[in-house]
């Protein structure tokens, strides 16, 4: 039972709001991401979990018990951080050790020299030993062990790193931007590592990240974070295809989503030169934003689709598919419309006129001007998470 | 054909090679001002002091003879030279202790102010702004056994008046004491600038893996991490302290019995009161080659533990 629960908490630093009345609750052994771009506040939150920032209100329960008042060793949670923060003094197997010599050893046997003179310590050391050798078996570490910090490449201290947090078997792991540091291919290969590494240790994990692909694809739930509110909270594919809030459309997705001013009708919102069917609940003759996914727009016409007249303006070829960058001639704005390879070729002859993508108006998403979801799709969407 | 290529890349490598050497001369001319001027003021007297120490050179005599290893010999018999030798490793084994711990400490305890900070450490700086000299009057009369303060107020505890730098015992600490006031504030910026660049992030990890107590953090995190500053602030108080001068020379002159003679002073004594250039000389050289053992030894011995 090591469910975690923030309730309303929040954080004020000098006269900045960083943390404002936010609440989370996280499932036994859930992978939860808390991503937004750097400032909104995700770090923070991992701090007040971890007990390391206190909240100024709210509080934390961790397995159904308060913490608020406990310190950080307390809490038996363990926290990855960006930098690693390995103890550049110490071996691989002391910097692993670290939390286990701190819980079992008294402060008479952690002195120095004296310490080697009380009669428990060797055998508390050798267990403690033995331990960090089994995670470091476990992490394929078990040949850097002697070696300090400053020896090992980037992936090897993010290992140790981990090592340092699975020793003491805690709670929650609360992890601060853990693969940033890494190079890009690394960091591919970590996501699937942790990943792995959450669904053996069965263990609850916060993970805070500025990059939505980590998010997307590690975890079970994301919380969307925006100048120190959740903005959204729930499932990839539910903050993918179904964003309550324009901050969380445009985050979420790569490309980024279209964003195309529209207005609304009496039977829909009109776009440029499209005039797309979407119930709205906003009266008509207001200005909206109107959320295209890349793949919402399709080269092919389909028979009773809108079409928006564009000019192509350049192609990102990826191998397997392609992003082709339109340009709306009437009101200047950009699309980006995701295309398989062979779609392109097809079309290829035609684009240097001006050319017709349909638009699926049953995947548009529509904002209105405060940036909250304003069609029908995201009401019954609605309906069905609270009946749920 | 192939002998045209082979012409040709010879006179690009060997119009190359003399681009190279053209470079390597302007680079040489470049570093001669700088050479010259290291030769003149640096190595160009030490040489001249080593050649001396191996004269009976007397200031002002216009007749000198070489008397070989002849000074060195002397010295090491010497009980005044072996006396002050010996005072002046105590006064350094009190001062660099003294001193590096001080300064620690206080950085410790002013890096937690927040408001208050530029204030401790401008106060704790002070004595480092001062001229010893002046500051040596001070202290004199600080400590002098019928008017000093210090004395008034023993002597109203009942506890006698005491007179530091008239006893034999007390004189060297004494004289520490003053070592070590002075040199605080200038360890203390040293050590605060060490402090200021250990990472927050170890901290915080160390309060994650429960070593959060005062003592551990200390032991775990700052004292290891403080490691390079350390040594830094040993070197150069050590050598600072080696150079123990102006407060021998104003508050004590070696008294009582010999017992504050340090090594500059009475290289001072017998080179400029007594005008034994050579043998003065000598102790120039011996105290060079003192001082030299102690940065060789403190930056190849200790820093390859120092630093990760």
């Amino acid at each position: 039972m090591s469910n975690l629960e923030l309730t309303a908490i929040s954080k004020t630093f000098g006269t900045t709001r960083v943390l404002n009345d936010v609440s989370l609750s996280v499932r036994d052994g859930e992978f939860l991401t808390l991503v937004g771009a750097s400032g909104c506040g995700k770090s923070t939150v991992l701090r007040v979990i971890a007990g390391l920032e206190p909240q100024d209100a709210g509080s934390v329960h961790i397995g159904g018990r308060a913490v608020d008042q406990l310190r950080p060793k307390q809490r038996n949670v363990a926290m990855v951080f960006q930098s690693y923060a390995l103890y550049p003094h110490m071996s691989v197997a002391e910097n692993m050790s670290m939390p286990l010599v701190m819980q079992r050893l008294n402060l008479a046997e952690r002195l120095p020299l004296l310490g080697r003179l009380m009669p428990n310590r060797s055998r508390v050391m050798t267990e403690i030993a033995a331990e960090v050798d089994a995670v470091a078996r476990q992490l394929q570490i078990e040949g850097l062990l002697s070696r300090k910090p400053a020896q090992l490449s980037g992936g090897q201290r993010q290992r140790v790193a981990l090592g340092r947090s699975m020793v003491r078997h805690p709670d929650v792991f609360l992890m601060d931007e853990p693969l940033s540091n890494l190079d890009a291919k690394l960091r591919v290969h970590m996501r699937t590592e942790l990943t792995e590494l959450h669904r053996r240790l069965g263990v609850t994990f916060i993970y805070v990240t500025h990059d939505q692909v980590e998010a997307m694809t590690m975890s079970d739930r994301v919380a969307l974070m925006d100048e120190g509110r959740i903005v959204q909270l729930g499932t990839p594919s539910e903050l993918y295809h179904n964003p309550t809030d324009l901050r969380v459309a445009r985050f979420i997705g790569s490309p980024q989503v279209n964003i195309l001013s529209g207005t609304t009708t009496g039977d829909g919102v009109a776009v440029s030169d499209a005039m797309l069917q979407i119930p709205v609940s906003v009266p008509s003759g207001q200005e909206v934003s109107v959320g295209l996914r890349p793949e919402a727009l399709s080269l092919d016409a389909v028979a009773g689709r809108p079409h928006l007249s564009a000019k192509l303006s350049h192609v990102e070829n990826l191998g397997a598919e392609v992003f082709l960058h339109f340009v709306l001639p009437d009101t200047g704005s950009g699309v980006v419309l995701r295309a398989t390879l062979d779609t392109y070729e097809k079309h290829k002859s035609r684009f240097d006129r001006l050319v017709h993508l349909s638009v699926d108006a049953s995947r548009a998403l529509v904002f209105d001007a405060a940036g909250h979801r304003v069609d029908g799709r995201v009401q019954a969407a609605l309906r069905l998470a609270v009946s749920a | 054909m192939t002998a045209g290529v082979a012409a040709s890349s010879r006179r690009v490598s060997a119009s190359r090679s003399v681009q190279m050497r053209a470079e390597a001369l302007a680079g040489y001319a470049f570093a001669t001002p700088a050479l010259f001027l290291i030769i003149l003021l640096l190595i160009a007297p030490i040489m001249v002091v080593f050649l001396m120490s191996l004269t009976d050179y007397q200031l002002g005599a216009l007749k000198w003879s070489w008397v070989g290893l002849g000074n060195y010999s002397d010295l090491f018999a010497d009980r005044i030279f072996l006396r002050s030798l010996g005072n002046t490793f105590i006064y350094v084994a009190i001062v660099v202790p003294g001193s590096v711990i001080f300064g620690l400490f206080i950085a410790i305890l002013v890096q937690e102010r927040t408001t208050s900070k530029a204030i401790y450490q401008t106060i704790f700086f002070l004595p480092v702004t001062t001229t010893l000299i002046a500051m040596s009057v001070v202290w004199h009369f600080l400590l002098n056994p019928s008017l000093g303060p210090l004395s008034s107020l023993s002597r109203a505890m009942g506890l006698g008046e005491f007179d530091v730098f008239g006893d034999p015992d007390l004189v060297l600490f004494g004289l520490a004491v003053i070592g070590i006031w002075q040199l605080v504030g200038f360890n203390m910026i040293l050590f605060l600038a060490g402090l200021t660049a250990i990472p927050r992030d170890l901290y915080d990890a160390a309060d994650i893996d429960g070593a959060d107590g005062a003592w551990d953090r200390f032991a775990r995190v700052t004292w290891p991490m403080l490691g390079p500053t350390t040594l830094f602030v040993v070197v150069t108080t050590t050598i600072t302290a080696f150079r123990v001068f102006d407060t021998v020379a104003v508050i004590t002159r070696g008294n009582p019995m010999g017992r504050s003679d340090v090594l500059l002073y009475t290289l001072y004594k017998v080179g400029f009161q007594d005008f034994n250039i050579g043998p003065a000389s000598a102790m120039t050289i011996a105290f060079l080659v003192f001082v030299l053992v102690v940065a060789l030894v403190q930056a190849f011995v200790i820093d390859r533990r120092t630093h990760y």
